[in-house]
């Protein structure tokens, strides 16, 4: 009866696999996002590739993008549903972790 | 003048996008029946507004930043630049994520479902919290550019 009782409890915190395949879709582009950015930086030849392409900036955009909605399409058709609070807390980590590395990259860079 | 229009018009759509993110923090705080549509409208609001915003930003970072980011540069607060825009600009390609995935996070069950509630509130809390370090970091910007002209002025 209690693991009834948990499961349904459970079960009451799931998002869909949509939402969850978005969540994690931002999850790993910003982890992205922040290596490509220290990457670039310390690797003249890629950052010259990507102002081949326009501003290194806007290509880094673009290519985050396209990262995302690529993502977020195969990990919403996996079906894996999440806990909405935990998704959240990735979220969370994720930003936190993706915007102190840049901030502290920069710094050392100084 | 028209520059000057879509400088300003960057920080203005990105705090009322800020402004629309904290209307979906307090509908999700409340969660209801009649708050979930106003709510959803609001993450869409925040949405489009940050989009604005963003390419606002793009077109005024590549097309007529050059002059400023010398000024800033070469003036005594050459940090404005090499540390706060450089970060600014990497990070606003999170936010601009974040923002799009904001009407996506609203369309669960937020009024019944506990962890679709708590998803909203983290993703649009973290919205707010971004928008306010990149305005913060607008104005440092903006300072290091004014410090660096009013050098070159004084010799």
């Amino acid at each position: 009866m209690a693991t009834k009782a948990s499961d349904m409890q459970a079960s009451d915190r799931l998002v869909d696999a949509r939402i969850t395949g978005y969540g994690m879709a931002y999850v790993y582009t910003v982890l992205f996002n922040a290596a490509l950015t220290v990457v670039k930086e310390l690797t003249p030849p890629l950052l010259d590739l990507m102002k081949s392409l326009g501003h290194h900036w806007v290509t880094q955009g673009v290519l985050n993008l396209v990262i995302f909605f690529v993502l977020a399409t195969v990990l919403a058709r996996s079906g894996r549903q999440m806990d909405g609070g935990r998704l959240g807390q990735w979220i969370a980590g994720s930003t936190i972790l993706g915007g102190l590395v840049i901030f502290a990259f920069y710094l050392i860079e100084l | 003048m028209t520059n000057e229009i879509i400088l300003l018009l960057h920080p203005t759509f990105g705090a009322l996008a800020m402004l629309a993110a904290v209307w979906v923090f307090v509908e999700a705080l409340n969660a209801s029946a009649p708050g979930i549509e106003r709510m959803r409208t609001a993450a869409w609001i925040s949405t489009v507004l940050m989009w604005l915003s963003y390419l606002l930003a793009a077109y005024f970072y590549v097309f007529l930043y050059g002059p400023d980011k010398a000024a800033i540069k070469e003036g005594p607060w050459p940090f404005a630049h090499n540390l706060v825009t450089e970060t600014k600009e990497h990070v606003f390609l999170m936010l601009i994520l974040l923002a799009t995935f904001l009407p996506i996070a609203t369309a669960g069950p937020v009024s019944t479902n506990r962890g679709a509630r708590q998803l909203v509130l983290w993703t649009s809390g973290f919205v707010v919290l971004l928008v306010l370090a990149m305005e913060g970091a607008g104005g440092i910007m903006s300072l290091g550019a004014k410090l660096g002209y009013a050098a070159k002025i004084i010799g």
